[in-house]
């Protein structure tokens, strides 16, 4: 996300993540959550504090490099009409993700970062440059 | 100076911080090694579990060659520094990972200039020697992402 972090230098940005986070935006404001895992309560929790979030910023555009948290991010976001942007990890290479798998249904945008993956995700996968 | 990481992955990596310290013991080089979640403490060369991000810059800034597993961070982080680096994949037959999923970013990134990849420990010397022979890396950073991303939010 860091890597992409310069695209969002002249927007209005807040986070939701796990870890500590060092930003350089000027307007970032950083949620944390516990770390979901495959956890279905902390899941559930976390659709459940994202609501709470969204109402609270109104946020417009989702960014999302996953992983599991970008799930109740994209649902939460869908219900608030923002447009939704998934970027796959540049990890990806051969295989999808399984927060990939979730998330393409609802994405507006769609990124993988390698050609091979496209084919495996369906023509609404993206491929347009990577980090690496 | 040669810095060798192997991340924050859960699992240890006996297999490449044995060779590291090896080649410690046998190199004129300073041989730096951070050993995460390893059980060995390498005994020739300047050895950490973990260290803060700072730190972990200073290395990076003045290390000559790293030599990492393939975890994705590190790589972006080996390569935002633009250093040679060799890319030694955690494999799950030795119990260094879950599967092999390092091996598919090593395997794409193993053309390029300034990149090697072992699989084989014993291979470390060679590599880490060619990378020294192949002189600068001509690896540029890759905006490509965040410049298309810009410009689709702000036609947004």
């Amino acid at each position: 996300m860091r890597k992409l972090a310069l695209s969002l230098e002249d927007h209005n940005t807040f986070y939701i993540t796990y870890d500590s986070f060092r930003t350089e935006g000027n307007n970032a404001d950083v949620y944390r959550f516990e770390n979901i895992g495959t956890n279905l309560i902390r899941m559930l929790h976390a659709f459940l504090l994202t609501f709470v979030v969204f109402f609270r910023e109104r946020p417009e555009v989702v960014i999302s490099t996953g992983s599991e948290i970008a799930i109740p991010a994209f649902f939460v976001g869908r219900l608030f009409n923002c447009e939704l942007i998934f970027v796959e990890s540049v990890s990806r290479v051969n295989s999808r993700s399984g927060t990939g798998r979730i998330v393409y249904y609802l994405s507006d945008l769609f990124l993988v970062q390698w050609e091979s993956l496209l084919d495996l995700y369906g023509p609404k996968a993206r491929y347009e440059g990577s980090i690496l | 100076m040669i810095f060798t990481t192997v991340g924050t992955h859960n699992d240890g990596f006996p297999r490449l911080i044995r060779a590291m310290d090896e080649f410690a013991s046998e190199s004129d080089d300073d041989v730096i090694i951070q050993y995460g979640y390893t059980n060995i403490v390498p005994s020739n060369a300047i050895a950490f579990k973990f260290l803060h991000d700072e730190y972990f810059e200073l290395l990076y800034q003045t290390a000559d060659t790293v030599v990492a597993h393939g975890g994705a961070g590190t790589i972006i982080d080996v390569l935002s520094h633009q250093k040679p680096l060799v890319i030694v994949p955690r494999l799950a037959e030795h119990d260094e990972h879950i599967d092999n999923q390092q091996t598919d970013l090593a395997d794409v990134l193993s053309g390029r200039s300034g990149i090697e990849v072992v699989y084989d420990v014993s291979e470390l010397k060679f590599a880490i020697e060619r990378l020294r022979s192949a002189d600068a890396t001509t690896w540029e950073t890759n905006d490509s992402l965040s410049t298309f991303l810009a410009s689709y939010l702000q036609n947004l």
